[in-house]
Parts: C-alpha cells; sequence; structure tokens
C-alpha cells in the first residue's frame, strides 16, 4: 500500500464522510428511492450480463460433477460420457426453460391480468431481506404492488419500481403478505414468509379441519392476485391451545433457488 | 555520444501527484467494491447457492480498512454502504450508517495488532460480519421494525457470520490480487 495513501490523517474525509450520511439520511422517501432507483439503473446492463453466466457456470459445474463420476471406465466410454452428459446438461437446460415457457405460457393464457414476462437479474444481498430484482421496470408497466406468479405459483410482489428494473419482495420474506385460502375448504388465511425458505398461512379458523398436504392457493381478496393462483402445499398444522386462531407451515409452490422467468400481473381487479 | 560512441538514452521517470495517487486508488477501491457487490448478487443465480449471501462487499471494505493507515477508509465505508443501500430492500440509509460505523471499528481495532497477516484479517471480517449486523439491526429499530433478535440472529445474523467468515479467506486474497495487479505495486 502506497505510503501517501496511508500517511494522510487529514480529518476532512472523515469529516466530508459525517456530512454525506447526514445528508443521505435527511433525504426525503421520494430522493432517496430515486437515488436507488438511479443507481440500479447504471448497474442492470452489467448485472443482465452476469446472471445468466453465473447460471450457466452453475450448470457447467454440476455437469463437471456429473463427469466426475464416469472415472473408473475405459477411455472410450469415457470420452463418449463426457460429450453424452454435457448433451443431456444442454438439453435438460432447454428442456427446463421449453417448461418453464410452457408453464407461463399455460398461465398467460388462463389469466385475466394483463401479463409482462421478465428475467430475474440479481438477488437481495442482505438476509434480511428475501428479494430480487428484474429487468423490467415501469417504462413496461410495472407498478409497485403488481403481483409476480410464474406457471408454479406466486413469486411475490414488486416494492419498487425503476425505469428498467424492478425489486420483487418474495413470498418467502416475512415482510410479504398474500391473501390465501386452502383450496378445497376454502379456508381463508394469510400467507407470510418466515425468512427461511418457506412460508405459512396464519389466521387460520381454529373450527377448521386441516390436514397436510392439502394445496394453498390465492383468495384473490389482496387484489394483487387473481383467486386460484398457488400458493404452496400445508406441511404442518400448528394450533395453541388458548390462542385465537391456528396456523399452517406451507411449502412454496414455486422453487426460489431456480428463479428465472417470472410473469409482473399488470392489471389489478378481475 | 559517448566516447565509445554509443548513444545514451536517458530513462524518463514520470513522478505521479498525490491527487494522481489518491484518484488511482479510489478509482481501484471502486472497482473492487462494484465487483464485490455485483458478484454477490449474480450469485444467487448458481443453482444451490441462492441462500449463499457471503457478505464480499463488507470483506471487500475490511480489506481496504486495514490496509489503509490515513482516512481513505471513511470514504470506501461510505461508497460500500451507498452500494449496500442500493442492491437491497428495506430502507435507504442504514446501509451506509452500519458500513461506516463497522470499518470505523475496524480501523482502530485493527491499529494495536499485527496487521497485513492473513488471519488477523480473516478474524476481522468474521467480527465484521457479526458487528455490522448488530449495528444494522439496532439502526432498523430506529428506521424500521425489525423482527424478534432470536428469529433476527437465526434468519440473518448467524447465517451472515458464517457465510461471510467461509468467503472470507478467497475474497481478501482476490481483493490483494485485484490491489496488486491494478496498482502496479505489492501489497506491502
Amino acid at each position: 500500500m502506497s505510503a501517501e495513501f496511508r500517511s494522510n490523517r487529514s480529518l476532512a474525509v472523515p469529516a466530508a464522510v459525517a456530512l454525506g450520511l447526514v445528508v443521505l439520511l435527511s433525504l426525503s422517501a421520494t430522493v432517496s428511492t430515486g437515488i436507488r432507483e438511479g443507481l440500479g439503473e447504471i448497474f442492470l446492463p452489467v448485472q443482465q450480463v452476469l446472471h445468466p453466466v453465473f447460471f450457466r457456470a452453475g450448470a457447467v459445474v454440476t455437469g463437471i460433477g456429473r463427469v466426475i463420476d464416469a472415472v473408473g471406465r475405459n477411455f472410450e466410454l469415457e470420452e463418449e460420457n463426457a460429450f453424452l452428459a454435457r448433451e443431456v446438461i444442454r438439453l435438460s437446460e432447454v428442456e427446463k426453460e421449453n417448461l418453464q415457457l410452457r408453464d407461463l405460457l399455460d398461465f398467460q393464457q388462463a389469466s385475466p391480468y394483463r401479463t409482462l414476462g421478465a428475467r430475474v437479474v440479481g438477488r437481495d444481498i442482505r438476509h434480511w431481506y428475501q428479494a430480487v430484482t428484474i429487468d423490467k421496470g415501469t417504462r413496461r408497466g410495472v407498478r409497485v404492488g403488481a403481483g409476480v406468479v410464474t406457471g408454479r405459483g406466486v413469486v411475490g410482489r414488486v416494492i419498487e419500481a425503476g425505469a428498467g428494473s424492478a425489486r420483487v419482495l418474495l413470498l418467502i420474506d416475512p415482510n410479504c403478505r398474500v391473501g390465501s385460502m386452502i383450496r378445497s375448504s376454502r379456508v381463508p388465511g394469510v400467507a407470510v414468509g418466515d425468512g427461511e425458505g418457506g412460508c405459512s398461512l396464519e389466521y387460520l379458523s381454529r373450527q377448521a379441519q386441516i390436514g397436510e398436504g392439502e394445496r394453498v392457493v390465492t383468495s384473490g381478496l389482496s387484489g394483487t392476485f387473481p383467486s386460484g393462483i398457488p400458493v404452496g402445499t400445508v406441511t404442518a398444522v400448528e394450533s395453541e391451545e388458548h390462542g385465537l386462531y391456528q396456523s399452517a407451515r406451507v411449502a412454496p409452490a414455486v422453487e426460489f433457488e431456480k428463479l428465472y422467468r417470472v410473469l409482473v400481473l399488470l392489471e389489478n381487479g378481475e | 555520444m559517448t566516447a565509445s560512441g554509443y548513444r545514451v538514452r536517458r530513462a524518463i521517470y514520470r513522478v505521479e501527484s498525490r491527487q494522481e495517487l489518491r484518484l488511482r486508488l479510489g478509482l481501484i477501491a471502486a472497482a473492487a467494491l462494484l465487483a464485490s457487490v455485483l458478484v454477490e448478487s449474480g450469485l444467487g443465480a448458481v443453482p444451490g447457492l441462492f441462500r449463499f449471501r457471503p457478505d464480499l462487499l463488507l470483506i471487500s471494505a475490511v480489506w481496504w480498512t486495514v490496509n489503509s493507515r490515513g482516512s481513505g477508509w471513511a470514504a470506501i465505508a461510505l461508497a460500500a454502504g451507498l452500494l449496500r443501500d442500493v442492491f437491497s430492500a428495506g430502507p435507504f440509509g442504514p446501509g451506509m450508517v452500519e458500513m461506516v460505523a463497522t470499518c470505523w471499528v475496524i480501523f482502530m481495532v485493527s491499529r494495536p495488532l499485527v496487521r497485513h497477516r492473513p488471519l488477523v484479517e480473516i478474524v476481522l471480517a468474521a467480527f465484521a460480519a457479526v458487528l455490522s449486523q448488530i449495528v444494522y439491526y439496532l439502526l432498523l429499530e430506529v428506521f424500521s421494525h425489525p423482527p424478534a433478535f432470536a428469529a433476527a440472529w437465526r434468519t440473518a445474523i448467524f447465517p451472515h457470520f458464517w457465510q461471510t467468515a467461509a468467503a472470507a479467506p478467497v475474497w481478501l486474497w482476490a481483493t490483494g490480487r485485484m490491489y496488486s495487479v491494478f496498482s502496479g505495486e505489492r501489497r506491502r
């Protein structure tokens, strides 16, 4: 490290930093959101390039793991196996993409909402929030509060929308609440994220008979999602002795770890 | 022309001014922070790594803090905090305060210790990982509504600590390498 850099003991920089902090913290919500969205827009093109690179790198690592399994066979078979493994990865990626797009298309045809396809380009860098960034924003009609889904079910809702990108709070975040119900009995509740990759269905009537394996779908009462979109499956029912309600743990229908393409619901109200 | 008939070519040295040096170091630091946050954000795309979120930005900021004796760390911490707030949901502002406060503590704590030892840097990064999250939790008490501390510890503070500590050796080394490559000088 250069001596010049080390030896600067002036108080000017800390003072400027302190002043900067005071100014930034005193900004109104509109201005601070504008700064955040403006800077987000600058980095969006890089994220758009990097995200697929990481996605494919992960697939390559998986492919290498598969190839290692073939060690011990003879050279010719090993070569053939490596080639086939690469082909399988490529084709399975194509198949996955195909299924994903078909799911989205099916949903798009069945949905009364106008929908917009978007790609996930980044995730939240904090453990405190379960959110992702998508590559569509207000320029394409995305608004704060809009619901986001895949062909498999509910993803979350938009909490910030810039011109070319938007931030989506996922269903698994404790701050995300979605009006839901048990599909078979139509018992209403509220799906709340647990911050650990799952969610729970809260405020269920104590009188309701709920069993494991029951499907949970959106109720349509919140206005963000139409009714009937899959939220998840009940894995356990929790009932306190003296509580007013019971709750159920729910395994989300969407695999958030493999989130890549999503649909934004552009119009609320059926 | 010398007596032996050879032409002597004089070497030309260009002395870098203090401002130029600061600008160059600032640009390297900015690039390092930006690379950290973009990798951190993009890492979620790798299947199976969605919930593995090592705080590469903090590790990078710790490296710059430990390796600067002047006040340059404060500007770097502010820039890192700004990036953190931009790439994260939640209120705008606490990320900057958290990062500046954490780097200030690291700067103060690291002075009496033997600096520039990889193990010291790793321990400092792990310590910073816990400290920053506790500072953030306290800031959320002021700016927002944090979850109960036990839940915050389970879902955010502890995973942040171990994942950052696990990634620290690699990312500290990478930041050091990046510095060496772009500045053209050895770290020490």
